[in-house]
């Protein structure tokens, strides 16, 4: 009843939908990286120009994109604020012991920017790639690591089901709730420690009930013939194709462009 | 009027793509004494009317009214309206989370504000209510078996003392005997005098109980009358995705089939009672005219005047085994 989708995915067929998860994580990781390489506002060209270019290939509407950044305005004002009054320079207006600079104000417009660019790439991976097929894409990545002793199938299987049951568990939550509502119950009282016990008659079914579908589920899958990761195949197997070609060489543009204008450029 | 429901719809999720209209101008009145069975399939919106009937959900369009009190209203305090109607949920063994026992039956009464005397007395009647012993009061409620912890459940909505209960698919899971004593329990409160709404999937518990049937179907209310009477339309219901107590369908069947019954059976034990007046009456019959042996012979040839052959030979083979 309640249509609750964990994450963003915007559905759709772009051409971004359709690159290999694999590729997504490692432009998305390779980016997060680059911006920060970036220095001088030629820079800034580049790395806005390649997400404005993300995200026409995504096809999202900016709107929605735009509607993401609303939880991190907070943390955007504190970093132009800090970066504002903690820089020493050429001081633009001064109250009492604080002073705004231009080099803090130049400073922190370009951490704030970084950020922005920063939250509105990595919307863009999980607004074009389905929970699942980010998970499959980890665990590909993390493969090599096997041989380390990391159980690289069995935390993807972890955190298909993690995700598979948030909407679940949310029903569930909200069952509980109405049940205890029925009997009288008040959520909002004064107190910390009083809030606590408010919650307890919901949190303690929620933890039970949790319990009962792993356990249930533990069954389900032992009685399908799961006997952990090894040798297992998939239904949906990861191929790349020219999208994720055409990908890496944006990107390998890309980071040539922000090491020339770092290392090289004038 | 205990619970009066005027032009109520609702709809989920409104303005999203999820959008669902879960009723469309449901009108009902639950009047007090009555017991309620309230069928429709799956997605029929049965769970969304009930939570309209104690407040924890609000009409979209139209009104509520819980003894007077317009759940839509600011002022109306929702935590008298869940007083008086309780609502039990679906599995509500499954919403225990205290300790003991007794602390879990605490919670309503102690959440309506009582003194913890009183709080007290409502959980020993409560208890009793529910034919469990004192005993359980220090256990902890994870530890009981299936049917005593959904009557410890049921006993914790009783412990508000409400004058209406709505339970959903109370025996939903259970074995047969935890099944009939929840139904019992259930027959007696309303036997003191509670007024009972009863969400099934069950026509034979609603036939047995109920002392009228309302049917819903895509949020509205296609049905509504008394079982003797709705569940002789089998028609309608299997259209609705439904289907009559087994013991109305057969008492039917035999009819059409040209048995001497009334077809009026709805419960197993009224079918029964028909069907053996029916062999008592046909045995007799058969007496008068030349005795057992008469109407046996009768039977294989065209029938006879009461129907077609075949009801005859089941007709009296079953005569031949109730006769003994």
């Amino acid at each position: 009843m309640f249509n609750v989708t964990l994450g963003q995915y915007y559905p759709g067929r772009s051409f971004l939908h359709q690159v290999d998860p694999r590729t997504k994580l490692l432009a998305t990781l390779a980016y997060s990286i680059l911006i920060f390489l970036v220095k001088e506002p030629k820079g800034f060209y580049l790395v806005g120009g390649f997400a404005l270019l993300a995200l026409v290939a995504s096809r999202i509407p900016p709107l929605t994109l735009i509607r993401g950044l609303r939880p991190i305005l907070v943390f955007l004002v504190i970093t132009v604020a800090f970066n504002a009054l903690m820089t020493p320079g050429e001081t633009l207006w001064g109250w009492g012991p604080f002073h705004v600079t231009r080099e803090g104000l130049a400073f922190g417009g370009l951490m704030a920017l970084r950020l922005v660019l920063l939250v509105l790439v990595t919307s863009l991976l999980t607004l074009t790639t389905t929970p699942i097929a980010l998970t499959d894409g980890m665990e590909r990545l993390l493969r090599p690591f096997q041989r380390l002793g990391l159980p690289t199938a069995e935390l993807a299987l972890m955190m298909t089901i993690a995700l598979r049951f948030v909407p679940t568990l949310f029903d569930e939550a909200q069952r509980i709730l109405r049940a205890q509502q029925a009997r009288g119950a008040r959520l909002r009282v004064r107190g910390p420690l009083a809030q606590m016990q408010a919650l307890l008659p919901i949190l303690v079914p929620l933890f039970v009930a949790a319990f009962r579908r792993a356990d249930e589920l533990a069954v389900a899958m032992e009685a399908r013939g799961y006997r952990g990761g090894r040798g297992r195949t998939r239904m949906r197997e990861l191929r790349y194709t020219w999208r994720d070609g055409v990908t890496a060489l944006a990107v390998a543009a890309f980071a040539a462009g922000v090491v020339y204008l770092r290392w090289f450029a004038g | 009027m205990s619970i009066e429901l005027e032009h109520v719809s609702y709809i989920y999720n409104r303005g999203t793509p999820a959008e669902w209209q879960a009723l469309r101008d449901v009108s009902l009145t639950i009047r007090p004494g009555e017991f309620v069975g309230l069928i429709g399939a799956t997605g029929s919106g049965k769970s969304t009317l009930v939570q309209h009937m104690n407040g924890l959900l609000r009409p979209t369009s139209g009104r509520v009214r819980v003894f007077g009190m317009d759940t839509s209203d600011r002022r109306t305090d929702l935590t008298r309206v869940r007083q008086r109607v309780g609502l039990v949920f679906q599995y509500p063994e499954h919403q225990l989370f205290a300790a003991t026992v007794a602390e879990e039956l605490a919670y309503g009464p102690t959440n309506l504000g009582l003194p913890p005397a009183e709080v007290q007395r409502r959980v020993r009647w409560a208890l009793r209510a529910v034919g469990l012993g004192e005993e359980l009061l220090t256990r902890s409620p994870f530890s009981l078996s299936g049917g005593q912890a959904r009557r410890v459940a049921l006993a914790g909505v009783l412990a508000m003392r409400p004058d209406v209960l709505v339970l959903d698919e109370p025996a939903a899971g259970l074995d047969p005997l935890g099944r009939r004593e929840i139904l019992d329990l259930i027959r007696n409160l309303h036997r003191e005098g509670m007024t009972i709404v009863l969400v099934s999937h069950s026509m034979e518990d609603v036939a047995e109980l109920a002392t009228r049937v309302v049917v819903l179907d895509q949020g509205r209310v296609v049905m509504d009358g008394p079982p003797r009477v709705l569940f002789r339309r089998h028609r309608e219901l299997a259209a609705l995705g439904l289907a009559a107590p087994v013991a109305a369908e057969l008492v039917d069947a035999l009819k059409a089939r040209g048995w001497p019954v009334p077809g009026q059976a709805v419960t197993i034990r009224e079918a029964v009672a028909e069907v053996t007046a029916a062999l008592a009456a046909r045995r007799q019959a058969g007496r008068q005219g030349g005795g057992p042996e008469g109407q046996r012979q009768g039977c294989p040839e065209g029938g006879g005047p009461e129907g077609p052959r075949h009801g005859c030979q089941e007709g009296s083979r079953e005569g031949g085994r109730a006769g003994v």
